[in-house]
């Protein structure tokens, strides 16, 4: 059923649920498909409607303090119903056996293994509608140090067109949007979640009382919330680690310079996407990450004089001399260059993480702080994976690469370190409160029937996307309340 | 007095084309030739190129 808060009256009685999920993006929606075909009642809550809209969208601004994340706090994520996945590019792959591992030294890794969470592998390859043989098409690369990144095309899956008609009509799932979670209210004692304040945009607010509680509000707002319910405990819900939201990663975009093709044999397909191999990543001591070389890239202008500066860059180009000459002063691309793009794993860091602003929302809420930053251990994976890449393009014969000062030398300091709108940890895994928020089950330290989806609850980042990982840890979520 | 004028101003046209030559030259002496990296035993880094030893000897 769905309901629409904004149109139900101050004195409206919510029934009693078995499970209530706050966030109806691919976390919140799979866990709660998961528990009506187990028969659960739930209650799924949107803070937004079911279309894009700006005054949602809004309550997502935040501040960015540490590394430049551009405008990615509110540009990243969507706030309506099927969330990011609305905008999401598709692209599926999955962890390594030792991207669960403790890679950083200083935190250790996810208390469960791969095998707990890829039971689920081929459930969530049919939520996002890749094909059966999705991942067996790899073609094997010949080097030694790095191996091809197994990934598949999701259509990509668009969470708010496949699955709203389902949900309007399911006996199990109550779908309420403009359900804006405002407190999650515990019991005397700090460890039970009594009930929920949810506020409709009239600012009415309402209270949905569950057996068990989910937040899947994502990364960025999942700790948010925690944080920001601080009226019965003061450091905020599940934060007696004062971990709550600590440790945010993302994947680093770099650019790794250019290269020239030598033997035309190992670029076929235009494209070639590595990653290190398990072996080199622990002999190195350095993260995952998948390093793209395109064999023939277009180049690109941007800015106001974009038509101006491009014509010029193909002048140039057009001449060997003028290229030449021009490569002499800085880096200059051209169009059929080999260009050299990356998504590299950014290592837990409790210093990279979500604080509260003193400046509030229209709901009262705290805005966040985003203090994003990058340690010495990723900037040495940063480095080791592209020179490391160059080497085995060269000792293969495959290409020649260029790398730019900032990777040759650690004294030089990188321009601009990007990002992949993949925001990860905050409420992460881990057995012992003191290095993480939830448990292996995805249950809050502390609070018996409280628990976070999503990609906040990742302990390491691993060289991959995200979502096919979200998915099958949601099934597992899904399943685990049901068993409740 | 109209030719020297004719004269000023041609002189200022000239210096004007100066520049874009000037600043390109000076922009090349900027330029440092930077140092071969030796790597391990097959490979040599040379202004940035990564490349094999064998390519050279």
């Amino acid at each position: 059923m769905l309901f629409d808060l904004d149109l139900l009256s101050k004195n409206t009685k919510f029934k009693q649920y078995d499970v209530c999920i706050c966030g109806a993006g691919p976390a919140g929606i799979t866990v709660a498909r998961t528990l009506a075909a187990n028969g659960k009642r739930v209650a799924l809550l949107e803070g937004g409607s079911l279309t894009y809209t700006e005054d949602s969208q809004r309550l997502y601004e935040g501040k960015s303090v540490g590394v430049n994340y551009w405008d990615a706090l509110k540009t990243c994520r969507l706030r309506f119903f099927g969330g990011t996945s609305n905008h999401w590019t598709g692209l599926c792959s999955f962890f390594d056996e030792s991207d669960f591992e403790n890679r950083s030294q200083a935190l250790p890794g996810w208390p469960i293994s791969r095998s707990d969470v890829h039971k689920y592998f081929d459930r969530a390859k049919e939520i996002l509608d890749l094909p059966k043989n999705a991942f067996q098409d790899t073609v094997a690369w010949s080097g030694s140090d790095f191996k091809t990144f197994s990934n598949a095309q999701s259509p990509p899956t668009r969470f708010n067109g496949k699955y709203l008609e389902e949900l309007k009509k399911s006996e199990n799932i109550d779908l309420y949007i403009n359900a804006n979670l405002t407190n999650v209210h515990l019991d005397a004692g700090h460890t039970i979640v009594d009930y929920l304040e949810v506020t409709n945009n009239k600012n009415i607010v309402f209270s949905v009382t569950a057996k068990q509680f989910t937040l899947a509000l994502g990364t960025v707002e999942n700790a948010r919330m925690l944080l920001a319910c601080n009226k019965q405990i003061k450091a905020g819900i599940g934060n007696q680690g004062d971990m709550v939201g600590r440790c945010f990663m993302e994947h680093l975009n770099i650019t790794y310079g250019r290269f020239v093709v030598d033997n035309a044999t190992y670029w076929k397909n235009g494209r070639v996407l590595l990653q290190p191999s398990p072996a080199i990543i622990k002999k190195l001591k350095i993260g995952n990450g998948v390093i793209a070389f395109d064999s023939n890239a277009k180049t690109k202008s941007y800015g106001r004089l974009r038509a101006l500066k491009q014509y010029l860059r193909n002048l140039v180009c057009s001449s060997d001399t003028a290229t030449e000459l021009a490569r002499k002063i800085q880096d200059f691309p051209c169009d059929g260059d080999g260009f050299i793009t990356s998504m590299i794993e950014q290592s837990p860091n409790p210093d990279s993480r979500i604080t509260l602003d003193k400046v509030t929302d229209r709901f009262g809420i705290p805005k966040v702080i985003l203090t994003w930053n990058i340690n010495k251990l990723d900037m040495h994976t940063i480095r080791t994976i592209g020179l490391t890449a160059a080497k085995e393009m060269a000792k293969l014969g495959a290409a020649r690469v260029l790398l730019p000062d900032y990777i040759l030398d650690e004294n030089v300091s990188i321009k601009e370190v990007g990002s992949h709108c993949h925001q990860m940890g905050t409420t992460r895994m881990s057995s012992d409160p003191k290095y993480g928020v939830v448990d292996g089950n995805s249950k809050v330290h502390g609070i018996s029937n409280l628990f976070m989806a999503g990609s906040s609850v990742f302990s390491t980042g691993g060289g991959c996307n995200p979502t096919f990982t979200v998915t099958m840890l949601s099934l597992r979520l899904g399943e685990h309340l049901s068993s409740l | 007095m109209a030719k020297n004028s004719a004269n000023a101003g041609k002189r200022q046209f000239l210096k004007l084309l100066a520049i874009p030559p000037l600043f390109f030259v000076s922009k090349l002496a900027m330029y440092k030739q930077k140092d071969t990296i030796l790597v391990d035993n097959d490979i040599v880094i040379i202004n940035g190129w990564v490349l094999l030893k064998s390519d050279f000897y």
